[in-house]
C-alpha cells in the first residue's frame, strides 16, 4: 500500500534494549515494515526535516507517525516535539510520546506542545507489546492523516 | 536741693531721661555722670533710683519704672524709696539696725540708707511694693552720693527683681516627699538647673552615675557639659531644622523642647568624670513660677546600658534567627529540588533496565521456551515477577514521594460516590470469591478528591487482599463520631494482625505478612497515612490475628473535650 521509500513509523529511542524490545513488539504486531530508527534527538530532527544524511528525502514522504522517547542524548524529546509542532511542514505528523516517565510535568508539557498521545512504557513486557501493537494499529491503520505534499 | 549732685555736661544720657530731669536744678547735678552710669541707668533690668539727702526721689530710671509700675513723674520729688518698701520689713530692719549699731534708727528712709550714710556698702533684700499693690522681692544695693568735701548730697539705690530666683529657690525647696524620694534615689540621676542651665541640684544618683560630687558641678557647669559634644551638636542641628530657629549646641539643645512646654525624653551618651561613657535616657521638664515663667529645668536620667545591651542581644538573636531561617529555607529548597530531580531520574531511568529484564526473559520464554526444562522456565518466570514487583515498588515510592510536593485541591466530596468509584475501579478481581460489601451512611467530607480516592482504593484493596482465604468476605464501610469529628471506618473479616506490631503498620516498606502469603510493596498504608496527615486528620487501626482488622480515619481536627 506504500512506496518503498516511504517511512511509515519513526522510532526515536536511545536505549538499545528498549529499542530491540520495541522492534520485537512491532514485529509481533506485524508493524515492522518501513520503520526508521533515530538514536537521539538530533538524528530525529535531521530525518524529519530532511537534513544532513537525509537531505535526499522529502518531508512529504512521512513518517505517518513518530514514536518519541523523552530522555534523549543531544536534543531531548520535548525539544524535538516542539520543533515538529512549531513547523507548518511537520506539525500535522502525529507524535506519540513513549516513555518511562509518569511525571506530571512531562505529561503536561508534552500536551502543551501538541503531542497526539502519551504512553507510559509498562515494565511488564506483555503489556508493553500490547501497548505498542494498539498504538501502531491505531495510528497506522485506523487514523486518517491529511495529505502532506502541499507543504513540500 | 539746689546743690549740683553730678557733673552738668553729660551728653550721653538718653533723651527721655534728660526731659524728665531738666525740670529742677537738683536734677542737673544728678546728670553729671559718666558712661558706665549711663549704661546702668539705661538698663531695663535694674531699677536705679537716686534721691536727695533726705531721701526724696530725684531720678527714677526705666528699669525702676518697669519693675515698680510707676512713671518717673509719679514719684519724682514726691516720695522716698521707703514708700515703695514693705512697712513691716522697714520696722524690722530699723529695729535690727538699732540693735546692731546701738543707736535709734527710725523705720523709714533712714532704715534703708543708714549703713550707706556711715560709709558702709550695703546690700540687702527686701520686698518692694508696686504701684498696683503687688509685691516682689528685690536685692537692693545702696550707695551714698557725696560732694567734693565728702558731704552727703543723696543716695543711689540700685535694685534687681529677685522674684525669679526666689521662686526657683522656693520651687526647688518646695519639693514634697515624692520629690525627696526621687532625689534620694541612687538609681536616677536628678539634676536641677536654673533657667540658664547652670546646675543647682545634683542628687546622689547623679553623683553615682556620673562620678562627680555635687560640689564639683553646682554653680559650675550645665548638663550639656556632661554629654557627648558631638551628640549635642547633632541634636542642636536637628532641633534647629525642626523648629526653624537657630538652637545653640549647648544646654539649649537639651532644654529647648521643655522650654516650649513639650515634655521631652531623649537618649544621649553621657560622659563620666573619668571620661567613660554610657547611654542615658533623660527626661527634661521645665520648672516654672506661678506666672509660667521658666525658672529652671529638671533633668531625670537613667542609665540605659543594661537595656541597650538586652536590646542589642535581642537584635542580634533576631538577626541570627533570621539568618538561620534563610539558610534553612534555602537548604530545604535545595533538598526539595534534589528530591524532585531524584524522582524524575528514578521515573525515567530506573524502570528501563527492569523492562529489559522482563522483556528479554519473556523473549527467551517465547523463542526458546520449548528447549528449556521446566525448572529453567520457572526461573525465568521468577525473574520476570521480581522485575515486575520492583516496577510496582518504584511506582509506589514515586507516588509516596510526590505526596509531599503535590498541592491539595480541597473541596467538598460526596464520600459515598467516592467509595463507589473506588470499588468500580477495583472491578471484580474476585469472580470465584463470595464477597459482601456493606456501605453505610457516609457524610460528605472535605479534601482532595484524587488523593482521598487513593486512600479508599488502598483500604479497599487491602481489605479484599487479606480476606482472600475466607470462605465469605465481608467488608463493612461506615462512619461514626469520635471526639466530635466524622470518623470513617472500613472493617474486614480477614486475617488481621498482631496489635503488638501496630506501630509498624504505616511505615514505608513495613509489612506484617510474608510476601508469599500476601503480595505487596509495604507502601500502601504509608501513602494512606501521608494523605490523611496532609488533610489534618488521623488514622489508626484495631485488629487481632485471624479476627479481621478495622481501619479508622478522620479528615478534620478532633475536640477531645
Amino acid at each position: 500500500m506504500n512506496e518503498t521509500n516511504t517511512v511509515e513509523l519513526l522510532l526515536v529511542e536511545d536505549n538499545p534494549e528498549d529499542l530491540e524490545l520495541a522492534l520485537r513488539a512491532l514485529r509481533t504486531a506485524k508493524l515492522s515494515n518501513h520503520i526508521q530508527v533515530a538514536r537521539d534527538g538530533a538524528e530525529a530532527l535531521e530525518f524529519i526535516f530532511c537534513e544532513g544524511p537525509y537531505a535526499a528525502r522529502k518531508i512529504a514522504d512521512g513518517p505517518k507517525v513518530i514514536l518519541l522517547d523523552l530522555k534523549l542524548p543531544k536534543i531531548d524529546g520535548l525539544e524535538v516535539l516542539k520543533r515538529i509542532k512549531g513547523d507548518v511542514r511537520t506539525k500535522m505528523i502525529p507524535v506519540v510520546v513513549l516513555t518511562s516517565s509518569k511525571e506530571q510535568s512531562d505529561v503536561i508539557e508534552s500536551y502543551q506542545l501538541g503531542v497526539n498521545s502519551y504512553i507510559v512504557k509498562p515494565v511488564n513486557f506483555e503489556q508493553f507489546t500490547e501497548a505498542v501493537r494498539n498504538l501502531g494499529l491505531y495510528w497506522l491503520l485506523h487514523n486518517q492523516p491529511p495529505k502532506m505534499n502541499e507543504y513540500d | 536741693m539746689k546743690t549740683p549732685l553730678l557733673p552738668k555736661e553729660n551728653k550721653l544720657l538718653p533723651a527721655g531721661a534728660v526731659e524728665v530731669f531738666t525740670e529742677t536744678d537738683s536734677k542737673e547735678a544728678v546728670l553729671k555722670a559718666g558712661a558706665l552710669q549711663t549704661a546702668i541707668f539705661n538698663s531695663a533690668n535694674f531699677s536705679s533710683i537716686a534721691t536727695d539727702a533726705k531721701g526724696v526721689i530725684q531720678i527714677f530710671n526705666v528699669g525702676a519704672e518697669r519693675m515698680l509700675g510707676y512713671a518717673a513723674a509719679d514719684v519724682l520729688n514726691k516720695i522716698t524709696p521707703a514708700d515703695i518698701s514693705d512697712p513691716q520689713e522697714l520696722i524690722a530692719r530699723a529695729k535690727a539696725l538699732s540693735v546692731e549699731l546701738a543707736t535709734t534708727i527710725t523705720p523709714g528712709f533712714e532704715a534703708l540708707v543708714f549703713k550707706a550714710s556711715r560709709g558702709i556698702e550695703d546690700i540687702y533684700e527686701l520686698t518692694y511694693i508696686r504701684k498696683d499693690g503687688s509685691r516682689f522681692p528685690a536685692i537692693v544695693s545702696v550707695t551714698a552720693l557725696r560732694d567734693e568735701q565728702g558731704g552727703i548730697i543723696g543716695y543711689l539705690l540700685i535694685g534687681t527683681d529677685n522674684s525669679a530666683r526666689k521662686r526657683a529657690e522656693e520651687a526647688l525647696l518646695k519639693a514634697g516627699a515624692l520629690q525627696t524620694a526621687i532625689f534620694n534615689s541612687a538609681n536616677f540621676s536628678c539634676i536641677a538647673t536654673d533657667a540658664k542651665g547652670v546646675i543647682q541640684i545634683f542628687n546622689v544618683g547623679a553623683e553615682r552615675m556620673l562620678g562627680y560630687t555635687t560640689a564639683e558641678v553646682v554653680n559650675q557647669i550645665t548638663p550639656a557639659d556632661l554629654h557627648d559634644p558631638q551628640e549635642v551638636i547633632a541634636r542642636a542641628t536637628a532641633l534647629s531644622l525642626e523648629y526653624a530657629t537657630p538652637i545653640a549646641p549647648g544646654f539649649e539643645a537639651l532644654a529647648f523642647r521643655a522650654s516650649r512646654g513639650i515634655e521631652d525624653i531623649y537618649e544621649l551618651t553621657k560622659i563620666r568624670k573619668d571620661g567613660s561613657r554610657f547611654p542615658a535616657i533623660v527626661s527634661v521638664t521645665a520648672l516654672r513660677d506661678t506666672h509660667d515663667g521658666v525658672i529652671g529645668y529638671l533633668l531625670i536620667g537613667t542609665d540605659n546600658t543594661a537595656r541597650r545591651k538586652a536590646e542589642e542581644a535581642v537584635k542580634q538573636l533576631y538577626a541570627e534567627l533570621e539568618q538561620r531561617v534563610i539558610q534553612r529555607t534555602a537548604e530545604l529548597e535545595a533538598a526539595n529540588k534534589e528530591l524532585e530531580a531524584f524522582s524524575y531520574s528514578v521515573s525515567h531511568d530506573l524502570r528501563s533496565p527492569l523492562r529489559a529484564v522482563d522483556g528479554y526473559s519473556q523473549a527467551v520464554l517465547e523463542d526458546y521456551g520449548s528447549q528449556l526444562p521446566e525448572g529453567g522456565r520457572r526461573y525465568l518466570q521468577t525473574i520476570r515477577e521480581g522485575a515486575q514487583r520492583m516496577g510496582a515498588l518504584i511506582d509506589d515510592l514515586l507516588t509516596f514521594a510526590r505526596l509531599n510536593r503535590q498541592e491539595l485541591g480541597k473541596r467538598v466530596i460526596d464520600t459515598g460516590k467516592l467509595v463507589r468509584g473506588a470499588l468500580d475501579e477495583l472491578g471484580s478481581p474476585w469472580p470465584d470469591r463470595s464477597v459482601e460489601i456493606l456501605v453505610g451512611d457516609l457524610p460528605a467530607s472535605s479534601g482532595d478528591p484524587a488523593l482521598l480516592k487513593q486512600v479508599w482504593l488502598n483500604f479497599l484493596s487491602n481489605a479484599l487482599k487479606y480476606t482472600r482465604k475466607r470462605e465469605k468476605t465481608v467488608v463493612e464501610i461506615g462512619c461514626m463520631k469520635t471526639n466530635g469529628a466524622d470518623t470513617f471506618f472500613i472493617r474486614d473479616n480477614g486475617t488481621g494482625f498482631d496489635m503488638r506490631y501496630a506501630d509498624k503498620l504505616f511505615g514505608v516498606f513495613q509489612r506484617l505478612h510474608r510476601a508469599e502469603d500476601y503480595e505487596g510493596t509495604g507502601v500502601g498504608l504509608a501513602i494512606v497515612q501521608r494523605i490523611i496527615h496532609r488533610h489534618g486528620g488521623r488514622v489508626w487501626a484495631d485488629a487481632a490475628i485471624d479476627r479481621g482488622a478495622t481501619f479508622y480515619f478522620t479528615l478534620e481536627k478532633e475536640n477531645p473535650s
